[in-house]
């Protein structure tokens, strides 16, 4: 019987320790130095990305589908993360368990996501999210969407065949160089920072916020509508034209030039 | 020294015709808004292009703004200096509103303003050739 035992005990050790693919590893925070479970998944149709926390997201090449997962240990049992419908990979608060009374989780100390995937067709950030896109690979339609607080996006191209959506309540600051892709849209009723260049044969800017863009453009048609404030500046060229403005915000076509 | 000052003519009445509508040009092709309190401006450029050859037929600028009577003034003293140069031209300022057109040729390009109290349309066609 006591053998019994030991060797279940052994097994079940053996188990856990197969199933839990954690690791933990000390990052520099700060001044100090602090613990952060990091843990593997594999989704290999994954197009979504939900994040309710704070998420410093890293696009990279690699085996498709496969996610790496890191947050701080004293948090790990306020987080839930999992992938729904086989697509959909969510990042948030426990719904069962209170969330804790100090939070460390915050732009300076994130969950770090690593995330390897040639379908994303959507990022959605309800949080502070810094997404670095290492590898520009996404599906044909994009589209990119913040709620809230504050979406960085840091790229040298973005490419999605048919279209590329950027939506925004919050603070959007987008820092990439090049846009390719067919259909631009930006929907802008929060803060919207964005500039580059981009191939879009089509472009809609909507702005109810204030806006900072900077884009130069060749297209056949290009539309604004702006009744907020801040700097819209289209150059380049462009088809046909259509510009509604509303509110304070200033829109800068004359370096734009008409096909 | 004859033959110079006819070539120096020559060369600023060119000049003069090839801005003969810079005033108006410089207020259709400025930035919209920027102003403190805001006001409504709509501003729609069209081209119409040869099926065939891609070649450009016509061009269409069209203007609207509300709530600014600064630009509505500085609108009507462009087309005031401007429509001096040009070859055929209609001009009415009568209770607040000023209507004009003013046309130029090679290529045809014709302007038309209504300015009711701070409300103006302007209306720009370069036509390059007419249509058959």
């Amino acid at each position: 019987m006591k053998r019994m035992i030991i060797m279940a005990v052994l097994l079940l050790a053996a188990i856990t320790t197969t199933n839990a693919q954690a690791r933990i590893e000390k990052r520099s925070v700060g001044a100090g130095e602090i613990d952060y479970i990091t843990k593997e998944l594999t989704c290999e149709e994954l197009t979504q990305i939900n994040c309710s926390l704070p998420v410093e997201l890293r696009l990279v090449d690699g085996e498709e589908g496969h996610i790496e997962i890191s947050y701080p240990m004293d948090e790990h049992r306020y987080i839930r993360y999992g992938i729904n419908d086989g697509t959909k990979l969510s990042i948030g608060r426990d719904g069962f368990q209170k969330a804790p009374k100090k939070t460390i989780l915050s732009a300076d100390t994130p969950i770090y996501l690593t995330v390897s995937s040639s379908k994303l067709c959507y990022i959605l950030s309800t949080q502070d999210t810094e997404v670095f896109v290492e590898s520009d690979r996404f599906a044909d339609e994009l589209m990119l969407a913040n709620s809230g607080y504050s979406l960085s996006i840091i790229a040298k191209s973005i490419t999605a065949k048919e279209s590329i959506k950027i939506h925004t309540t919050g603070t959007m600051t987008c820092e990439v160089e090049e846009w390719n892709t067919d259909n631009l849209q930006l929907f802008n009723n929060g803060y919207l920072y964005i500039d580059g260049t981009t191939t879009a044969k089509h472009i809609k800017h909507s702005s109810l916020g204030i806006d900072s863009t900077r884009l130069t453009v060749d297209c056949e048609s290009l539309e604004v509508f702006a009744k907020g404030e801040g700097i819209i500046s289209y150059k380049g060229t462009a088809g046909n034209i259509t510009i509604n403005s509303l509110g304070k915000t200033t829109i800068r076509t004359s370096e734009l030039i008409q096909k | 020294m004859k033959r110079l000052l006819i070539i120096a003519m020559f060369a600023i009445a060119s000049v003069a015709e090839g801005s003969a509508q810079e005033h108006i040009d410089a207020l259709v092709n400025r930035d919209i808004g920027g102003s403190r309190s805001g006001y409504m401006c709509t501003k729609r450029t069209a081209v119409k292009r040869d099926p065939d050859t891609g070649e450009i037929i016509k061009r269409v600028t069209e203007v609207v703004i509300r709530d600014n009577k600064e630009l509505a003034k500085q609108f009507v003293e462009a087309f005031k200096t401007d429509i001096q140069t040009a070859e055929v031209s209609e001009e009415s300022d009568k209770r607040n509103i000023y209507i004009a057109t003013a046309i130029w040729l090679d290529p045809k390009r014709i302007y038309n303003i209504s300015v009711t109290g701070d409300v103006v349309v302007v209306n720009v066609q370069t036509i390059y050739r007419e249509d058959e």
